[in-house]
């Protein structure tokens, strides 16, 4: 059995744990080019209230829109932890090795304790996904599902991109 | 199209049944693999035709996914670039501004896909180096560290005291300066090069040279513990590693290191 960095019960603890997003947050999140590469990115690291190290990472193919990755990771002392990343339309698709289904679909990777186990990555989980149809959306549907709340306000911010 | 149905059927002949083809517009085919990365997104994959030549190509996607787990910028620098580039060249693949793609010659699309998914495997255990920390990786891993949290004005590398030491006998990898005491910054990868570090920080105290020695770890787990105890009995600051540092150097230091 490979080593377990998280626990279910702890990915599910840090998926909730309250996020304050920056002021400049949806600017800083624009992707921009990267050099020698095709496709553009961004990067946002912040704290969570319980005082994890959070990262919002994002990723969209220059030429294919379609084609993108939103993330969101936590620092362990190991590295980046992958907790759950929106994925676009990329060639070739998503096979889940231990259910054994595929999707070439848009899905969304969680990370779950049986994948670690198995010595595989600790998103190789996905499950198709229709709530989104870009990286802006994507974001969206990111920033609902793990509690974010803007540093602005009090409560937990819906948002959406023009 | 007759031409391209033709190349379409010989590439299935020769690729065998564990690969399918997708058509994708007009000489154009997504190609599905039992291959997958770590997370288990499949090899992104296209048979296109560019003029009269037909090609595989990942189309950027390869190294936009080690993206998600190596930083770009170290892509680009040191062992995880020569791996790379070393790849391309034994595969005989193009790197076109981050898209890999192999020119498919006369007949052989079979030997050509195979060809291609090990370039891109290879390519892809780069991401491993991370976990590893192979020694060149880990010299350039903390420069770059020091380079980005400390502002070029503060900091001095490979330091020596120029009156005292003029034979760099006891060097020092950074000194900061731009506060009161100093800080004396020592990369730690081996027990030897650790013991080294702690013997320079003897000498310095006994010649009088102020400065707040801190060591950063490739892996302190891996140490022999009498070897770290007796640099912590010198030092003002240890760190486990780069990424503890990353998270608490800025802390420890906010007058010169600069935040995550």
């Amino acid at each position: 059995m490979a080593a377990v960095l998280l626990t279910d019960p702890e990915i599910e603890r840090l998926l909730q744990e309250r996020k304050v997003l920056p002021p400049d947050w949806r600017t800083r999140l624009r992707p921009r080019a990267v050099k020698k590469g095709r496709h553009r990115r961004a990067w946002l690291e912040f704290r969570g209230q319980d005082g994890s190290h959070f990262a919002i990472a994002v990723r969209v193919k220059r030429d294919d829109p379609a084609d993108f990755s939103v993330g969101l990771c936590v620092l362990l002392s190991t590295g980046w932890f992958h907790l759950r990343r929106y994925n676009g339309l990329h060639k070739g698709g998503h096979r889940n090795r231990i259910e054994g289904n595929s999707m070439r679909a848009q899905h969304i990777h969680q990370a779950t304790e049986r994948y670690q186990a198995r010595g595989w990555g600790e998103d190789a989980y996905a499950t198709r996904a229709s709530r989104y149809g870009d990286h802006r959306s994507a974001l969206d549907c990111l920033v609902d599902d793990c509690n974010f709340v803007d540093a602005g306000t009090s409560a937990q911010l819906r948002l959406r991109f023009a | 199209m007759a031409a391209e149905k033709n190349i379409v059927q010989e590439f299935r002949k020769q690729a065998g049944s564990a690969v399918e083809l997708h058509s994708d517009g007009r000489n154009r085919y997504t190609i599905l693999t039992p291959l997958a990365f770590d997370d288990g997104d499949l090899f992104p994959i296209v048979l296109k035709r560019e003029g009269d030549c037909w090609w595989l190509s990942d189309e950027g996607g390869s190294l936009m996914h080690l993206s998600y787990k190596v930083d770009e910028a170290d892509l680009r620098k040191g062992t995880r670039r020569e791996l790379i580039e070393r790849t391309v060249e034994a595969f005989a693949l193009e790197n076109r501004e981050g898209e890999l793609r192999l020119r498919i010659n006369g007949q052989g699309y079979g030997a050509a896909l195979y060809n291609f998914l090990h370039a891109l495997a290879k390519i892809d255990d780069v991401r491993f180096l991370s976990h590893e920390r192979v020694k060149s990786a880990f010299a350039e891993d903390f420069r770059h560290f020091v380079e980005t949290k400390i502002s070029e004005e503060h900091r001095y590398a490979n330091w020596h005291h120029p009156q005292k030491d003029p034979g760099k006998r006891y060097a020092v990898d950074y000194r900061v300066n731009g506060r009161p005491r100093p800080i004396l910054l020592f990369a730690l990868p081996t027990p030897s090069k650790i013991a080294l570090a702690t013997i320079s920080i003897l000498k310095l105290k006994s010649w009088g040279v102020p400065g707040e020695a801190v060591g950063i770890f490739e892996n302190q787990a891996k140490i022999p513990p009498q070897v770290t105890a007796r640099f912590v009995e010198e030092s003002a600051a240890v760190f486990p590693d780069l990424v503890s540092a990353a998270q608490h150097l800025p802390e420890r230091f906010p007058d010169v290191v600069a935040p995550s």
